[in-house]
């Protein structure tokens, strides 16, 4: 885990104030993750009630445990690895996902299908906007291991020695199924003509 | 140098190469077409990934959040806790405006009191007990106006202020009803 030392950041300061009781302070931080957090545990989950329940026990979480927090740790790694935990627990338990978590296909019914974005004259002509939106569809559709190295590394915005703290994984492996994960999505996507 | 693997495009692409090894590829990039095209492609998929489409959250994650860790007064609670706290702090001032002993407060606890200390001890003692219905008539408005405006009085000035308002509300309450009741007296 990465280490930190001296001064406190921002995220610290305000878990300083969450220790001293202050209510204020806990608000901010939720309202600084929460978007973020929500995300990653929708894109995780695949379903919006699941997901604001989750997104509420990781703040409840982290209020019941910042105590333990240690300061000489980033904090963003320390909650990371609690939402990652949560989620992957809630998985696990729910079943949810089970052709994910068992195969390493491609999940075909997930993807939209290609037909859509093909115009009347057989071109296929689609704004960045577009392509975005059918690359993150995707990423919805792939194996759960490489989609939660994805959502870690491009939501959560974490290097990789973070996502291998925060995952328990080798850091070569999250290089890797992030490589991987990456080729799938390309190869989709370039079958579907959209990178033309 | 030979062409690059896709591995190496995607090393080159998240920056983990030292500067001499991406000084290499970026050179061979611009001279090898068919690695270039693989890195354009590549490019692509990495900007798209590292802007991801955010939804917006639901503004009822926090607030339900902050309900859970942070409690407030329940709304039964509130209500007995003011109808007590309002009656003993009226009963309170009804006794010390009217002076039901016919005479002044004080004379009575002259009356009541052998000596002089007694009479100190049994002032200290209303005014302490006056002071404390006062407060808790205050605590009681507090959560009780928290609870029916569903915001949290936190700041120490707007709960001063809305504790004053409060009772200069209780305290025309109470002066109106002890004029009205002298007139029926006489």
């Amino acid at each position: 885990m990465e280490k930190r030392k001296t001064i406190l950041d921002d995220d610290q300061v305000l878990i300083k104030k969450i220790r001293k009781g202050n209510k204020a302070a806990f608000e901010e931080l939720m309202r600084k993750y929460n978007r973020k957090i929500f995300n990653f545990i929708i894109r995780m989950v695949r379903n919006d009630e699941v997901a604001v329940e989750l997104t509420q026990d990781f703040f409840i979480k982290i209020y019941t445990v910042i105590d333990k927090y240690n300061f000489e740790y980033k904090f963003t790694t320390w909650a990371y690895r609690i939402c990652y935990n949560l989620v992957i627990d809630h998985i696990r338990k729910n079943q949810m996902q089970m052709e994910s978590l068992d195969g390493d296909a491609v999940s075909q019914k997930e993807i939209i299908s290609s037909e859509n974005y093909v115009k009347d004259d057989g071109f296929r002509i689609l704004s960045d906007e577009e392509v975005k939106t059918h690359l993150w569809k995707l990423v919805d559709g792939i194996p759960l291991k490489f989609k939660e190295v994805i959502l870690l590394r491009y939501i959560q915005e974490l290097k990789y020695e973070e996502i291998a703290d925060i995952s328990g994984l080798p850091v070569g492996t999250v290089k890797n199924r992030i490589f991987k994960a990456k080729e799938i999505l390309k190869q989709e996507i370039e079958k579907d003509g959209m990178l033309k | 140098m030979e062409c690059l693997n896709e591995e190496r495009i995607q090393d080159y692409l998240e920056g983990t190469l030292n500067a001499m090894e991406a000084s290499l590829i970026r050179d061979h990039l611009l001279a090898c077409p068919g690695c270039n095209a693989r890195h354009k492609t590549d490019l692509k998929i990495n900007r798209h990934l590292q802007h991801p489409p955010l939804l917006n959250p639901p503004d009822s994650i926090i607030a339900s959040v902050l309900r859970t860790l942070y409690p407030g007064t329940s709304f039964y609670f509130s209500i007995i806790a003011l109808i007590a706290a309002s009656f003993a702090f009226l009963v309170t001032w009804i006794y010390i405006y009217f002076d039901f002993s016919n005479s002044s407060l004080i004379q009575a606890l002259k009356l009541t009191s052998k000596s002089t200390s007694g009479w100190i001890a049994n002032l200290i003692k209303v005014v302490s007990s006056v002071f404390s219905m006062i407060y808790a008539s205050f605590k009681a408005i507090h959560s009780f106006v928290s609870y029916l405006l569903r915001i949290d009085l936190g700041p120490e000035i707007v709960r001063g202020v809305v504790l004053a308002l409060s009772m200069i509300f209780l305290y025309s309450l109470i002066h109106l009803f002890s004029r009205k009741f002298k007139e029926k007296r006489k």
